[in-house]
């Protein structure tokens, strides 16, 4: 494969990516406006995509842009901390199980059940061990990246061919070296393709945290201006928060895609 | 190259134990979920909705003739909408033909979504949440109120007092989304700089100002202190009404549309809600019985406290005014100061859009 046309597919699937990006966002604002059809809900709290717009770029566009970006910009900030801390702290733990089997058994169970304790139920108890600043973002969005990084990073690590394997025993290199010079790299699929799945997860995470805990973000925001009935301005930061994670989810499938490319497995 | 996973003896072995464990932990975890969801406020809407629905079907005959109406409460199904509790259980409003059901609220509750929505036909909130609503084009009137006098103070440890609105600043004070209006009104009305004012969300327990998470919190003056007061915890209220904010705490509100085409029903309602708080103010462990043993049963709620609490309500519900025409009374001049207090806050309403008196003085 030499190097141009290398670039050409990357240029090729870029394409592809906006084209689906711009389909999804169609597709949604269809549906959008089939629902508040369909269900003829009241004007009072059901906003049009219409309305959305002109709340964002009427009179009063610029100020609401502006208040809204500035919370937008506190949760994304939020969410891709939590997002590394989940990460990072997913893929120790699996190298950890990787290399033991005793702590497999022991940690993967409790994992998979803590995961299924809702999230809504435990940042109170959250809040109150971390206190209501962004450790407990950290930890809230954490949790939420960290549990499909785990199970995903997990299989990753463990699908290195048997060969790769052999080829390092040959050279004389223990479990470490396999571990760098095998598992790892033929993990990285496995870490863009939970990305997809956990990076809009972090953006929901860091918003529930700020609901709950906090009190700042578009998280908060969004609960204040349902409490002060101003449901324009809170459907707007849902589709502002639908579009960024369709976005991180776009990014995270490009990214995958080039990534397979290069450390996909021999099948 | 193709590696799949190979399955032999052993690796039965381990995943039969792994499923064992996962088992034997599932037991008492299943247990302790179902012990959990009893205490939460779904159920305790289907126990309040259920008692209700029993109650007023109880005799089968008048079932057929009985109208069924959904009443959206402002908050949790406490004391403070005992008078409702009283009507239903003692058959007030069977007596109107009405068969009430009540629908909890909270600190995320958004009352009148639920009414504009359809979902209730009248609702519960202060005037301020209403006003608010209406103001974002919401089609409701308040058509009486309850708590005239409006007990929302900020609640603070008797250790670390917060007395006055000047004692607010450099401090964290919790607020519930469903008080935020208020405190927003409350500012303003109060002259209060919200700048170096920490806010963070709180739910409906007062437990993060008894362990320091928060050095103030938004309440009702005449529930969490006493639930503080009962654990030993003595506290200090900064009371809005003080402060410039003539607020009515508990009005009743409908849509237009219910306003002028169920009027007969809206009255009837109201008659129920006149009786049953009548009938507490008279007897103040009456209101109280049917939260603690029906309504508020999964609250976990504090008979003493609720009891003393049940007493209190007269003192804000009673005004010379109230004497002389009856309970749930607008006196035209409280309206005034309502809509004056809510423009303070950039809330524009006019009295005639927000209030009528239609429904009161056909009762």
């Amino acid at each position: 494969m030499g190097p141009s046309r290398h670039a050409g597919s990357t240029w090729r699937r870029l394409a592809e990516s906006i084209v689906y990006l711009v389909a999804s966002v169609a597709l949604v604002l269809l549906a959008w406006m089939w629902a508040l059809e369909i269900f003829d809900l009241n004007p009072f709290f059901a906003k049009t995509p219409g309305d959305v717009w002109r709340y964002l770029t009427g009179s009063a566009g610029a100020a609401n842009r502006s208040a809204l970006f500035s919370d937008l910009r506190v949760t994304l900030g939020n969410a891709a901390l939590g997002y590394v801390a989940g990460t990072v702290g997913a893929m120790v733990l699996a190298v950890v199980v990787v290399l033991n089997r005793t702590v497999e058994q022991a940690v993967m169970p409790v994992a998979i059940a803590l995961r299924s304790v809702p999230l809504v139920a435990m940042t109170p108890l959250v809040a109150l061990v971390f206190g209501r600043g962004l450790a407990c973002v950290l930890v809230i969005a954490g949790i939420v990246t960290f549990f499909p990084s785990l199970v995903q990073l997990v299989d990753g690590l463990r699908g290195a061919p048997k060969p790769a394997f052999d080829v390092v025993n040959a050279f004389g290199g223990g479990p470490r070296q396999q571990l760098l010079r095998v598992r790892l790299p033929y993990a990285l699929p496995s870490l863009f393709a939970s990305a997809r799945v956990a990076a809009p997860l972090a953006i929901v995470g860091a918003t529930l945290a700020e609901w709950l805990a906090t009190g700042d973000g578009i998280g908060n925001q969004m609960v204040l201006a349902l409490a002060r009935s101003n449901y324009t301005e809170l459907w707007a930061s849902v589709a502002l928060l639908t579009a960024c994670a369709v976005a991180v989810y776009g990014l995270a499938a490009s990214l995958e895609g080039v990534v397979l490319r290069r450390f996909a497995r021999a099948r | 190259m193709t590696s799949g996973p190979t399955y032999d003896r052993r690796w039965f072995l381990r995943r039969g134990a792994t499923v064992a464990g996962g088992l034997a932990l599932a037991g008492p975890l299943g247990t302790l979920l179902t012990a959990c969801g009893d205490d939460d406020d779904s159920s305790s809407a289907t126990t309040a909705a259920g008692a209700a629905t029993t109650t007023g079907g109880s005799t089968a005959t008048t079932a057929a003739k009985m109208t069924k109406l959904a009443y959206q409460l402002s908050w949790l199904p406490t004391v403070e909408h005992c008078g409702t509790y009283i009507a239903i259980e003692d058959g007030i409003f069977e007596g109107l033909g009405l068969d009430v059901s009540v629908l909890p609220g909270g600190p995320n509750k958004q009352t009148v979504a639920t009414v504009v929505g359809g979902n209730a036909l009248v609702g519960g909130d202060g005037a301020d949440n209403i006003g608010q609503g209406r103001a974002q084009g919401a089609k409701v009137k308040i058509i009486g109120a309850r708590l005239l006098k409006n007990p929302l103070c900020v609640m603070s440890l008797a250790s670390t007092p917060i007395k006055t609105p000047a004692d607010l600043a450099g401090k964290k004070i919790g607020v519930a989304q469903g008080n935020q209006t208020p405190w927003d009104v409350f500012l303003k009305a109060s002259k209060t700089d919200p700048s170096n004012i920490t806010i963070v969300p709180v739910q409906f327990d007062p437990s993060p100002t008894a362990n320091g998470e928060v050095q103030g919190q938004v309440v009702f003056s005449i529930n969490e202190p006493a639930q503080l007061n009962a654990k030993g915890i003595d506290t200090e209220i900064l009371l809005f009404a003080d402060y410039g904010f003539s607020i009515f705490a508990g009005a009743y509100f409908a849509t237009e549309d219910t306003i002028k085409n169920k009027k007969d029903e809206l009255v009837a309602f109201m008659k129920g809600e006149r009786m049953g708080s009548e009938a507490n103010i008279a007897d103040p462990a009456l209101g109280t019985k049917y939260t603690i043993d029906v309504y508020g049963k999964d609250l976990g709620l504090d008979p003493a406290q609720q009891l003393l609490e049940s007493e209190d309500l007269a003192s804000l519900m009673v005004t010379p005014a109230t004497e002389k025409n009856g309970l749930l009374f607008m006196d035209p001049a409280e309206i005034t100061k309502n809509i004056d207090t809510l423009k303070l806050a950039g809330i524009n309403v006019s009295s005639a859009d927000l209030f009528t008196d239609e429904i009161l003085s056909a009762m």
